[in-house]
């Protein structure tokens, strides 16, 4: 059983507000930006290693392969997705802003012939872009099953498929894919019973989140596997599709007004706010 | 929220005191800067996200004593507690041989530093905890180690450490626990321990308590001490949990804070089933003792560090955002701007003062424990003349650390004003957890008297002119330094002070007038404090100065703003704080006897 992760680094969305536009609009500067791993592809590496391990007695039953498409300081959020539990890295050199979705999925694609994984398993978007698409398209190109959005996952025994649960409008939605497939994962897959495997017992609470790495996983992560590639060794040229027009900081937050009476507020959330 | 001062963090480790460095020594070799990144990263994540928010339902829930005596921590505790330990974080610093990864002590100082600023209660357990287990790593036989140290150091056991009884706490030797030997090695242990920190706690299956006792024969006084691996259960030679070893949780205390860290009198052996295994031989026992005590006073220093931090980040964000009252030039004008109290200068002074006594303490807790790493890994006379710092400088990180810490932590909740007086903001726990600072693990008056009678003496005195003169090696450059020349005479002057009250002392104590020592004993721990932080804070602002001269950018730039405030924390407290060293020593020197001659 392998499984392949893909990752990506994001600006640390806790501090926002040190995103910067370049001066000619055309990109967000990363000076001095703090990096983290896309929460989503954290969420990801904890379903992987949930789906890989045997809690009862800590044996691992496959193997967790991370890939990473970014410059050559994404290593440490490849080395956290390691001392999390990960077996092994591939770090692909690349720019951040050259990667659109069409550049990502071109890449993943031919790691995937290489690394032959069981089941690619994805964050369900990167909250940098919000995209939401490379999943899906790496399904349709691999001609794999497809399950989005990914809320609870239930494996047998053998880990050769899942019955996948994804919350959609008005419900939830449970798909059965057979490996191989790409599954996406949404928020809740990191919940402490979201994931059953067939082997740890279903009895099994992991604590809330992605799991934080231990003393040992840190201390070991720098001694596994870590490949460094090119995105010409797959035969990819960074050329995306998706150009950036422009990028423009939201909008400031007008100051509010003093209405006289409720005749006037009325009138302005009639008139003005159109909201009654 | 909880705030960690990362970026002073890593001015410490990496730029003051060169931790990659330290990777020459052979112990470290295999180390690097990349996972020691890794290691602080995981480490703040853990101590903000998983232990800070245990603090607050920590300190009101308070631990619960049952009717079958078992204690229960705050129920908040038991994840976080898990989290560390299971995280392997005890055992940072200690033997890989026993379960730890051989870091170096400066790395766990940064890490520990966060866990404790996070919750300076719930750490109680494992700090005791990880200091029993390198005491007997230190001193214990190789059976004691096989059968102990693992289990402590994976958190799975907890330690303490047993020296109060009623009638002996700062008096230890007056302890009357008795020890009767019943065959090689073990002893029926008997008597009453009080204030015994993380006595008992449902946190571990088994807690392994290092108990001072005296034997039937043995002298009075602590000379007649041996020490005693005592655990709750008794431990079969498979590893496995024994019977009960008549070790009963007599009560707990009811405290004004660390409310969280059940404080236990003990009862050893009520019904003569208490055994005890003896570490090292009959009559040892306070000199291995001082192992862990030492230890515990330098976790005590890191503790004031950790606790002074993380109210001094929170009043400071306070401040920022607290609106209040106009600047003080447009006090005329009713429609002035009103502004973030930041902005009032008592305010700015408060807040710099703080930040001066935690940065300097900082500076001392992070240069102690790397000397303590050259100590134990390094060589020759290097490692001697580390050893012999770390010695002398432990009454200071303790007694003048927690000293400092109370006064950081009361001007915080000043800071908040009534907000800072209301359970709704943290400062007024982290002023109430911090008083115990200045008691536990040696009452300060202890650690002035061991710095008076102890240090300042060892190696008849060399030890201390090897520390005025790293002072000195410092004063040369500041005179010479733009950043510092104006106002490096005021070191000079608390440097030669020190030197001439060493020698008062000296002759007083060969004149018989000890007591006069002993009086002024308080006071010159004080003036040595503010003169090593003057000097360690000065260190810092030559190389603060250097580097923002080469970074050649204002302090609208953050990494400017940051060099260019470490030069001004040492200017203002050579400037401001320093200067009270002069009426220290005036006091010191005016042998007024009044303290000793009153009828009170």
């Amino acid at each position: 059983m392998k499984i392949l992760v893909p990752l990506k680094r994001v600006a640390d969305p806790d501090n926002a507000n040190k995103v910067k536009i370049s001066p000619d609009g055309k990109k967000v500067t990363s000076e001095g930006l703090e990096w983290k791993l896309n929460p989503f592809d954290e969420y990801a590496v904890e379903a992987a290693l949930r789906i890989t391990e045997n809690k009862t007695n800590n044996a691992r039953l496959g193997e967790v392969v991370v890939v990473c498409l970014g410059p050559a300081d994404a290593k440490q959020q490849v080395t956290q997705a390691l001392a999390m539990g990960a077996d092994r890295g591939i770090l692909i050199d690349a720019a951040d802003e050259t990667l659109d979705a069409t550049v990502v999925v071109d890449t993943l694609e031919k790691v995937v012939a290489e690394e032959k994984p069981d089941l690619v398993l994805a964050g369900k978007q990167v909250v940098d872009g919000d995209s939401n698409q490379v999943a899906q398209m790496l399904a349709v190109r691999l001609g794999w099953p497809q399950a989005t959005f990914a809320a609870h996952l239930s494996l047998p025994k053998e880990l050769n498929k899942a019955l996948v649960t994804r919350e959609v409008d008005g419900g939830v939605a449970k798909l059965e894919v057979t490996f191989p497939a790409v599954i996406s994962v949404d928020l809740r897959i990191v919940a402490p019973d979201a994931v059953k495997n067939g082997n740890t017992p279903d009895s099994e609470k992991y604590p809330e989140g992605p799991r934080y790495p231990s003393l040992r996983g840190i201390m070991q992560a720098k001694k596994k596997p870590l490949a460094a590639k090119k995105l010409a060794d797959y035969g990819v040229t960074p050329a995306p599709r998706l150009e950036y027009l422009k990028f423009e900081p939201p909008p400031q937050r007008k100051a509010g007004a003093k209405v006289p009476d409720v005749e006037t507020l009325v009138a302005k959330l009639k008139n003005e706010a159109r909201v009654i | 929220m909880f705030r960690i001062d990362e970026r002073d963090i890593q001015f410490n480790l990496y730029e003051y005191l060169k931790l990659e460095e330290l990777l020459a020594l052979p112990a470290f070799r295999e180390f690097d800067r990349e996972t020691f990144d890794l290691l602080l990263r995981n480490a703040f994540d853990l101590a903000k996200e998983v232990v800070a928010p245990v603090n607050a339902p920590g300190d009101r829930a308070g631990c619960r004593l049952d009717e079958k005596g078992q204690v229960h921590v705050p129920p908040e505790y038991h994840a976080a507690y898990k989290a560390v330990r299971e995280g392997g974080w005890f055992g940072l610093s200690d033997p890989v041989e026993w379960g730890g990864q051989g870091l170096p002590e400066l790395l766990r100082m940064a890490a520990w530093e966060a866990f404790c600023g996070a919750s300076c209660a719930l750490m109680m357990y494992p700090g005791l905890t990880q200091a029993a287990a390198s005491l007997i790593i230190a001193r214990g036989s190789e059976e004691q180690k096989k059968t102990f140290a693992e289990k402590l150091l994976s958190g799975v056991w907890g330690g303490t450490m047993c020296l109060t009884e009623p009638q002996a706490g700062s008096a230890v030797g007056d302890s009357r626990a008795s020890a009767k030997k019943i065959r090689e090695g073990w002893y029926k242990i008997q008597g009453t321990k009080i204030f015994i920190s993380s006595g008992d706690s449902d946190l571990v299956e088994n807690t392994v308590h290092l108990v001072l006792a005296r034997t039937p024969d043995a002298p009075p006084g602590v000379k007649g001490l041996s020490l005693f691996i005592v655990p709750k259960f008794r431990v079969g030679a498979d590893g496995k949990l024994g019977p009960f070893n008549d070790v009963h949780v007599a009560g707990i205390e009811h405290k004004m804070g660390i409310k969280g860290s059940a404080t236990c009198t003990l009862a050893f052996g009520d019904n003569d089933q208490c055994e005890g295994w003896i570490v090292g031989n009959e009559g040892d026992g306070i000199a291995i003792m001082f192992h862990m005590m030492n230890e515990a006073r330098l976790g005590v220093g890191l503790l004031s560090l950790a606790v002074s931090s993380a109210t001094h980040l929170e009043a400071l964000d306070y401040a920022r955002e607290r609106i209040q009252g106009v600047d003080a030039r447009q006090m005329k004008d009713p429609n002035a701007r009103r502004v973030p109290i930041i902005e009032h200068p008592d305010v700015r002074r408060m807040l710099l003062t703080q930040k001066a006594y935690v940065h300097g303490l900082r500076a001392l807790m992070y240069r102690v424990a790397r000397w303590g790493d050259v100590a134990r890994h390094g060589s020759g006379e290097e490692q001697e003349k580390c050893q012999a710092l770390v010695d002398l400088l432990t009454p200071i990180c303790k007694g003048y650390g927690s000293d400092r810490a109370n006064d950081v932590a009361a001007t915080s909740v000043q800071i908040l004003g009534g907000y800072g007086y209301c359970q709704e903001y943290p400062c007024e726990q982290y002023q109430r957890d911090a008083r115990i600072f200045t008691i536990y693990e040696g009452a300060n008056g202890i650690q002035a008297m061991d710095l008076v009678g102890r240090k300042l003496g060892m190696k008849r005195g060399m030890v201390f002119m090897t520390f005025l003169g790293e002072i000195q090696g410092f004063l040369a450059k500041a005179k010479e330094h733009a950043a510092l020349k104006d106002c490096a005479a005021e070191l000079e002057k608390s440097v030669e002070d020190l030197q001439g009250i060493a020698m008062t002392f000296m002759g007083k104590n060969m004149a018989g007038e000890t007591l006069y020592v002993l009086l002024q004993a308080t006071p010159f721990l004080k003036f040595m404090g503010n003169t090593v932080t003057a000097w360690l804070l000065g260190e810092q602002a030559l190389l603060a100065a250097d580097k923002l001269a080469a970074l050649g950018k204002g302090t609208g730039d953050p990494e400017a703003a940051f060099y260019d405030s470490k030069v001004k924390i040492a200017r203002f407290f050579f400037k401001n704080l320093l200067p009270e060293n002069r009426s220290i020593c005036q006091g010191i020197l005016s042998e007024d006897t009044s303290a000793l001659d009153v009828v009170l």
